[in-house]
């Protein structure tokens, strides 16, 4: 099991001015397996992500869990991928660099090297490794960003609305893009979206949030086989009954 | 819409123009002050008697040791002074409890003029260069280390927790994404407090007469030779022309590599 949430409850706001968004949410993540979490904006959807991701402590009484051991802060083994790609990137460092990171301490230079550049190859940058950030598109920064999650070969990955600020052509290259690569290197991912559609399209369950405060309002299986394609998967019956059901819960039956 | 942008070549040109219709007042000035003015006034001599008077009564030897003893003094307390702010800017800028505790104590040292700070230097120091030194620091350390309390704060939060995220040790985190993202806070901080420093730098050594281009203004203030004392203001302006073009552009390369510039 790569994440294991029980009776999971969190804040946020200022000490003493704290508003509870999440309540039991309690959700089991398989290792190698693609979760997508969805709901109304505010819903908690980024705070649920942030536990996971160490980032955020939950209240006392929860219990995370990613491979067996408590979350106590960032966990070994688990990236995250932003959706500000201006914030998470460093417009000073190049684009190697930028990947090179979080290598940098842990493996020496040609080791180091080796794997940015291979990462690089990896999201189809190899020749833009000496670029800055602010000289690519978003969809090339955010496959920075993905290179850099990537490069220390986590076991799973936290994207918290990573293609949410790009257009809808780019996006679609990218969620082909990630697929293959998660496939590629069995990564756990727990997406988080405000796109049924994308949700349906990438994930094996769609995770829905709903109440105040939140709970898991669904938890929805995607019975598309793989490897996904845009139009045959879209066009398939599972897909839509996958979106529809999600559909439903969000906004209710209309 | 006319589409003929001006080739480069012109602009610079037209650029260098404008900084010579800036020159034109200064020059207008010097003209008049010439015309006017006389070699003996004992107020306004003409700007002809300044660069003689320099070298009168083999006065010349002491100008080159006191332009580097300034140079020194000045560049020493700036760098001192950058270093300490940086430090003291991130320290109560990532931590809102060192704000508070140092807070208070901040600004009763920022508000005190520097000028008060000279007697109780010399007193403790002697008249000396730590002396002027540490009167310069004291000076030029606030807009440092406000600007980089306030670059700190600025960090957007997302970057704070990419560092996180990625697990980057203490010294990494400040190393590589906090002094980075600082720099140029810290660089305008430095530009505004490079003119401090050197004002700061000629008046301790004209209160104090120890060494350097202001003890040797007072020198021939005391002593009455006016053209002496204009030469050497136009020497201590020209020191603060250079170093403000080379802090500048130091300015200017940090900005592009953030990709500011874009702004």
């Amino acid at each position: 099991m790569s994440f294991e949430c029980r009776s999971v409850r969190a804040d946020v706001g200022a000490v003493g001015a704290n508003r509870t968004v999440l309540d039991d949410v309690s959700l089991d993540v398989a290792s190698g397996e693609f979760v997508s979490i969805m709901g109304r904006s505010g819903v908690g959807k980024t705070t649920l992500l942030r536990v996971l991701a160490g980032l955020q402590e939950p209240s006392a009484g929860s219990t995370v869990r990613f491979e067996g051991r408590p979350v106590d802060g960032p966990p070994d083994g688990v990236s995250l991928v932003f959706q500000d790609y201006t914030s998470a990137l460093l417009p000073w460092r190049t684009v190697a660099a930028n990947v090179e990171l979080p290598l940098e301490g842990h493996l020496s230079k040609p080791e180091r090297s080796e794997r940015v550049a291979a990462t690089l190859e990896m999201v189809g940058l190899a020749d833009r490794a000496n670029d800055r950030p602010p000289q690519l598109s978003g969809g090339m920064q955010q496959r920075v960003q993905l290179a850099r999650a990537l490069a220390s070969r986590p076991a799973a990955l936290l994207m918290d609305e990573p293609f949410g600020a790009l257009d809808a052509l780019t996006k679609s290259d990218l969620e082909d893009e990630l697929l293959a690569l998660v496939a590629e290197t069995s990564t756990t991912v727990v997406f988080v979206t405000h796109d049924i559609d994308e949700a349906v399209y990438l994930s094996d369950r769609v995770v829905v949030l709903g109440g105040e405060p939140a709970g898991i309002a669904a938890d929805v299986v995607v019975d598309c086989p793989r490897p996904r394609t845009q139009i045959r998967t879209r066009e398939s019956a599972e897909f839509l009954a996958a979106r529809s059901r999600v559909h439903e819960v969000i906004f209710g039956t209309r | 819409m006319h589409r003929s942008g001006r080739p480069t070549g012109d602009s610079t040109r037209g650029r260098r123009f404008e900084v010579l219709t800036g020159l034109v007042p200064l020059v207008v000035l010097v003209i008049v002050w010439e015309i006017i003015g006389s070699p003996d006034s004992p107020f306004y001599p003409a700007p002809s008697s300044w660069w003689p008077a320099l070298f009168t009564r083999g006065q010349g030897e002491d100008i080159i040791p006191a332009i580097i003893d300034t140079t020194r003094t000045f560049s020493l307390g700036l760098v001192i002074a950058t270093i300490v702010g940086v430090t003291i800017g991130i320290a109560v800028g990532v931590s809102a409890r060192t704000d508070r505790a140092f807070g208070p104590m901040f600004e009763f040292a920022r508000a005190l003029p520097p000028a008060a700070m000279v007697p109780v230097a010399t007193l403790l120091l002697g008249f000396d260069e730590p002396m002027k030194i540490v009167v310069v620091v004291l000076a030029a350390v606030w807009p440092i280390m406000l600007n980089t309390r306030t670059g700190i704060r600025s960090i957007d939060p997302v970057r704070l927790d990419m560092a996180r995220s990625l697990r980057l040790s203490r010294r990494r985190t400040i190393g590589s994404v906090l002094l980075p993202a600082v720099m140029p806070a810290v660089l305008l901080g430095v530009r505004v407090a490079t003119p401090v420093a050197l004002v700061i730098t000629l008046l301790v050594e004209y209160l104090t007469g120890v060494n350097g281009v202001g003890a040797l203004v007072g020198d021939a203030q005391r002593t009455f030779q006016p053209a002496r004392v204009y030469a050497l203001i136009v020497i201590a302006g020209l020191i603060s022309l250079v170093v403000n073009s080379l802090v500048r552009s130091a300015e200017e390369r940090v900005r592009r590599r953030h990709g500011v510039e874009r702004e």
